[in-house]
């Protein structure tokens, strides 16, 4: 199926009234949390998993896929208003957008972001529907020692790239992959790290471990700190832009699409960098460079229309190749398989109706984002006044609650309880979970595809060397590690 | 320190699956060859790291609270507890309410207990009634 039929046949998935419902849903929910600090998405698909074994696969992506990039345009709502990023991924907006709520332009601010995000979102999109047929088409063509090299790659750009310490996050990705081979293995049939207990047999629950990790180490943080109070009132009629607004944003949006695009669709990298990167830019090219910082427009709209971008273009290596770009992707495809679903080059054409279901939904979702953003912005405002210490206890006995409906057994609540409790030693330590989780989800695909490849060329580990793609992503794995010991040995000047 | 804990975990994995489990090799890959390796390198990493960090505390003291951080724990196991003793309201009042010690901006144990009987309303509105799921609601 070409892209335009597959996107025709996706429309008529997508517009039937009760996937219209899940795809509201999804954006709805996911500005919420991402309008609320310390709420992640991850934490919110974690929450919503158990949820999408009760209804058909499309609709409970089409939900899942909103909350994710919807919580990317929420975020930038108390970015902007308070100075505390939504999510990972609006961390630079706070630059420019509190400073633009200081100067009494909050409004515009929020105006635009939503604008820019939109359009950032629908260039990510337009590019998926664009390459989807031809990345899968190679995909095709991937033996095991290329998935496996692939799969290599893409954890180690994960773990290079993240924010902290890039040592602590490769042993994040082992320990995540360790975690991964708790269960019974799937070639021998061998119960490997159960200890006896019979609900370890068939692994850590994803949802466990994601809701330890991500749902409960926020709480245990959060609970004990105030949230600032907000004091600006937003009316639609205060956020109307200016001519000059509008005109000096229009060539940041663009530039933070591409960007954005760009740094989606890589294995290993997704929103939070390329908002970053989409902020350097600007930094360096923009006519108003000197300006940012200080509240310019231009700081806000590029990094939001590259956050957008990367969330759309993020599913291109998800959807076609099986291999997700972040720990978020990483958890959509544990919930597809969950459904028996492989995602991969094969899936467009065994589950068309999930995979441009799934796409086209997008656009509606994105439509739907513009008006939940710009008319109906004063009810995430509202919601920015909700003490947080009203919200915590909820959110605990919802992951409470969330974890024990995907089995009816209490072992999950307790898993959660020790899982967390380690979370948050480790947070204490400064290691980061997202490679973990990435780490988690890969390594079973991970050793199968090194089991299969080694057993092809009898147990030569040189096939991944004399297979030209799989070289290929073996040297940029080797010039990534140069490059970041190279620069980690460099004297600080 | 927490360079060193890895790599007993990742030492300790490798030991376990070299005594427990086939490792193999290569060509036909026992159950314990991939955690094998993996553990290894764990190790190898874990001392990479507390060598790296000697000399320099990492710590994150700014955020942490680990008094908030055993009342959050003890709660949730409380509610998995109470839950299916006593049903999801009970086990709903009773972890809300403890959990609502985390938090200091709580003026009054009336204004406790209060939040702790909506979300246990919430909770059988939105997990009961609208999602359906199968939970008895009161003792059993």
């Amino acid at each position: 199926m070409d892209s335009l039929t597959g996107l025709l046949f996706g429309i008529s998935t997508a517009l039937d009234p009760v996937v219209l419902l899940y795809c509201f849903a999804g954006v709805f929910i996911g500005t919420f949390i991402g309008v609320l600090p310390g709420l992640g998405a991850l934490a919110t698909i974690s929450l919503l998993l158990p949820l999408t074994y009760h209804v058909p696969p499309v609709m409970g992506f089409v939900m899942l896929a909103g909350v994710y990039y919807g919580a990317q345009y929420g975020g930038s709502t108390a970015s902007i208003l308070l100075n505390l990023p939504g999510t990972p991924s609006n961390v630079v907006t706070c630059i420019d957008g509190y400073q633009m709520t200081q100067q009494g332009r909050a409004g515009p601010a929020l105006f635009m972001t939503a604008a820019s995000s939109f359009v950032g979102g629908m260039i990510g999109v337009l590019l998926l529907i664009f390459f989807v047929n031809d990345v899968a088409a190679i995909g095709l063509k991937f033996g095991s020692a290329e998935y496996f090299s692939l799969m290599c790659l893409g954890l180690v750009t994960a773990s290079t790239v993240a924010t902290g310490s890039r040592l602590k996050s490769v042993a994040m990705v082992v320990v995540g992959l360790l975690l991964g081979t708790v269960g019974t293995d799937l070639d021998s049939g061998v119960p490997r790290f159960a200890f006896g207990i019979t609900e370890l047999l068939d692994g850590v629950s994803l949802v466990v471990l994601a809701m330890g990790l991500f749902g409960f180490v926020e709480v245990a943080r959060s609970a004990k700190y105030a949230m600032p109070q907000l004091y600006s009132k937003i009316t639609v009629q205060s956020m109307l832009p200016t001519k000059q607004d509008v005109k000096r944003s229009i060539a940041p949006t663009l530039r933070g699409s591409i960007i954005g695009s760009f740094f989606g669709a890589l294995p290993g990298t997704g929103p939070s960098i390329a908002a970053f990167s989409a902020y350097s830019v600007e930094k360096k090219f923009s006519k108003n460079a000197k300006k940012l910082g200080t509240g310019a427009i231009e700081g806000v709209v590029a990094p939001e229309a590259a956050n957008n971008a990367a969330a759309q273009t993020a599913f291109i290596p998800t959807l076609t190749l099986g291999i997700p770009g972040d720990a978020i992707m990483a958890l959509m495809i544990g919930a597809l398989m969950m459904h028996g679903i492989q995602p991969g080059p094969l899936m467009i054409a065994n589950q068309p109706e999930i995979f441009w279901g799934l796409i086209a939904s997008f656009i509606i979702g994105n439509v739907f984002l513009l008006i939940l953003n710009i008319p109906m912005i004063g009810i995430w405002v509202g919601l920015l006044r909700i003490p947080y210490h009203y919200l915590y206890p909820a959110i605990l006995t919802f992951i409470a609650l969330g974890v024990y409906s995907v089995n009816n057994n209490v072992f999950d609540i307790y898993a959660v309880a020790v899982i967390g409790v380690a979370g948050y030693m480790l947070t204490i330590a400064k290691f980061e979970f997202a490679p973990l989780l990435l780490g988690f989800v890969l390594g079973p695909l991970i050793e199968e595809n090194l089991r299969r490849a080694l057993v092809l060329s009898s147990g030569s580990f040189m096939t991944f060397i004399e297979r030209p793609i799989s070289a290929g992503f073996l040297v940029a794995i080797l010039t990534i590690a140069v490059v970041v010991v190279v620069k980690s040995t460099k004297p600080q000047t | 320190m927490s360079g060193l804990a890895l790599a007993a975990i990742g030492a300790a994995a490798s030991l376990y699956a070299y005594a427990n489990y086939s490792i193999g090799s290569a060509v036909s890959m026992g159950p314990g060859f991939f955690p094998f390796y993996l553990g290894i390198i764990l190790a190898a990493l874990g001392l990479l790291i507390s060598t790296v960090s000697i000399g320099t505390t990492v710590l994150d003291n700014v955020n942490t609270s680990f008094g908030s951080l055993v009342l959050i724990a003890a709660s949730i196991v409380l509610f998995g507890f109470v839950l299916t003793q006593l049903g999801l309201i009970i086990a709903t009042v009773m972890s809300v309410t403890l959990a609502t010690f985390a938090s200091q901006s709580y003026s009054s144990h009336m204004s406790r207990i209060l939040v702790a009987v909506s979300l246990a309303a919430i909770n059988c509105l939105v997990f009961v009634l609208v999602l359906r799921m199968n939970i008895s609601l009161w003792i059993v």
